[in-house]
């Protein structure tokens, strides 16, 4: 003997593109494409207090964070969160978790219930529409979106520190510019002194290794070439031609960050990937 | 005079889904507002995001319950947690990254305060220290004298430095001068130092400090925060 909800269920599936839920599809579809169309014309989107990406609110924090830092970078006192910024964040809140779950999941609920599509209000129809144009794209993006920004994560991770490093070696190579010019200027008679020339230049030990670089030199005629290897990164080199006035020039990278490196391919993009879990 | 009533007929399953987005919009907006504002996002976005996932579970319990299939169900509630773990990453991840960035920007800033202020330290220094070494001669002025001939204007204990544009907020703060030394402490009000415990020269806490002491026989250069 059949239950009453088996008989319902084998009613109702034959109605599942019915007349007005093709009807509302297409009505719903060309409203969507006039709010656009409209959107593109007064030009809404040029308009500087309309965030044009909130559908992931947790990027609007991430870059909330960011402008934190880069007004305390500047000097500037942090402000409060402007109230566009906050509605934005807001918004997407209620689209992913209350505007488009729940017409769409009731609607569910609802056809599993009647089981024939001829039966829904063309308002619900409607209603279960949008719920699906929103939450189905919402839902891939943020499946999508979380392995991709963890990529992209991990390669900012590892570009950090070669760059962190370039600086951490040009202040070193600073101080030994300054030491060639010292050098020079100091007569022969005083220790480390030069006479007016930078013949016989040794890198004082303090100078020649720090806690981020090992520094070493190479007379070349009137100047001095200086290679600055990072203790971190080995790999990683700055190396600078000085003159007896102090100037430097010439400056030439090495290691991670030089330019003839290739970027990661797909494969050793998806290995990091796997190995970051 | 009649009374003209209008009557607007809700189906039940209308009304509830009016009750639930309802019931949702306000839940999710009280707990966003919940935390007052501040400086940044994540607080609202992470009392909001609790109930509004707390509101999503719930509704797929109540939306999956039978008549709904159970392949229909479990496939509903997979996806749903599938979406939440997805969500959960994606929210740790962005909340990662934007602190990194920010500590990135701020170390940034304290290495290139670093640089600048050696560079101008460079062009105080250079030119005195070099004047005094080329004096020829039996009658020599003392590396102080050279430096004040420079620097005529500059008193112990002031800011020597001019600021470029209006956000300039170094510091080289002539500290001591004497015939035999010129000291030269140097400053950035913004920049974070090594130490949040040090006591920066205009009574700040934590912030880039360096010392540079010139002498007839060269520089020291000392990193104080």
């Amino acid at each position: 003997m059949k239950s009453k909800i088996e008989e319902v269920q084998a009613e109702g599936t034959k109605d599942e593109l019915s007349i007005g839920f093709v009807t509302s599809f297409f009505l719903t579809a060309l409203a969507a494409l006039a709010v656009i169309h409209v959107w593109e014309l007064v030009g809404l989107d040029r308009m500087s207090y309309i965030p044009r990406f909130f559908v992931v609110p947790w990027i609007l924090a991430a870059g909330q964070e960011i402008v934190n830092g880069l007004n305390v970078f500047s000097g500037r006192p942090l402000e409060l969160v402007s109230m566009p910024l906050r509605f934005a964040a807001l918004g997407g809140m209620l689209l992913i978790a209350v505007l488009g779950p729940t017409p769409f999941l009731l609607e569910m609920r609802a056809r599993a219930i009647a089981r024939h599509s001829s039966r829904v209000s063309w308002p619900r129809a409607t209603g279960s529409i949008v719920g699906a144009v929103i939450t189905i794209p919402v839902v891939s993006i943020i499946l999508l979106a979380a392995p991709i920004q963890k990529v992209m994560f991990s390669e900012l991770k590892e570009a950090g520190p070669g760059h962190r490093n370039t600086r951490d070696v040009a202040n070193g190579l600073r101080r030994i510019a300054w030491n060639v010019f010292q050098y020079r200027v100091k007569p022969k008679s005083m220790a480390n002194g030069g006479g007016g020339s930078v013949a016989g230049y040794t890198i004082p030990p303090d100078l020649a290794t720090t806690p981020y670089a090992h520094y070493s030199i190479s007379p070349k005629g009137e100047n001095i070439e200086v290679l600055g290897r990072s203790t971190r990164s080995p790999s990683v080199t700055i190396t600078i031609s000085v003159d007896g006035n102090g100037s430097m020039s010439n400056w030439r990278l090495g290691g991670e960050f030089r330019d003839e490196g290739s970027p990661p391919g797909f494969w050793s993009s998806l290995k990091r990937f796997l190995l970051s879990y | 005079m009649e009374h003209e009533t209008i009557t607007i007929e809700l189906k039940k399953e209308t009304a509830i889904m009016l009750v639930w987005l309802a019931t949702g919009v306000f839940l999710v907006v009280v707990a966003f507002f919940l935390p007052g504002n501040s400086t940044d996002l994540w607080e609202p976005l992470s009392a909001a995001g609790l109930v509004g996932a707390a509101y999503l579970a719930a509704l797929v319990i109540y939306s999956t319950r039978p008549p709904v299939s159970a392949p229909r169900r479990w496939t509903t509630i997979g996806i749903t947690i599938l979406t939440f773990v997805a969500a959960a990453t994606g929210w740790v991840g962005q909340k990662d990254r934007g602190q990194w960035q920010r500590e990135s920007i701020l170390s940034i800033r304290a290495q290139t305060s670093r640089a600048v202020l050696f560079d101008d330290m460079v062009r105080i220094l250079k030119e005195p220290y070099e004047t005094f070494h080329s004096q020829r001669g039996p009658v020599r002025r003392s590396l102080g004298e050279v430096f004040q001939m420079k620097h005529r204007k500059e008193r112990v204990g002031t800011n020597i430095h001019t600021a470029r544009w209006g956000l300039d907020s170094l510091q080289i703060v002539l500290t001591d001068l004497r015939d035999d030394r010129i000291v030269l402490v140097v400053l950035d009000p913004h920049a974070r130092g090594n130490s949040a415990e040090f006591t920066n020269l205009g009574g700040q806490r934590g912030k880039v400090q360096e010392r540079f002491t010139l002498a007839e026989g060269g520089l020291t250069h000392e990193v104080e925060n």
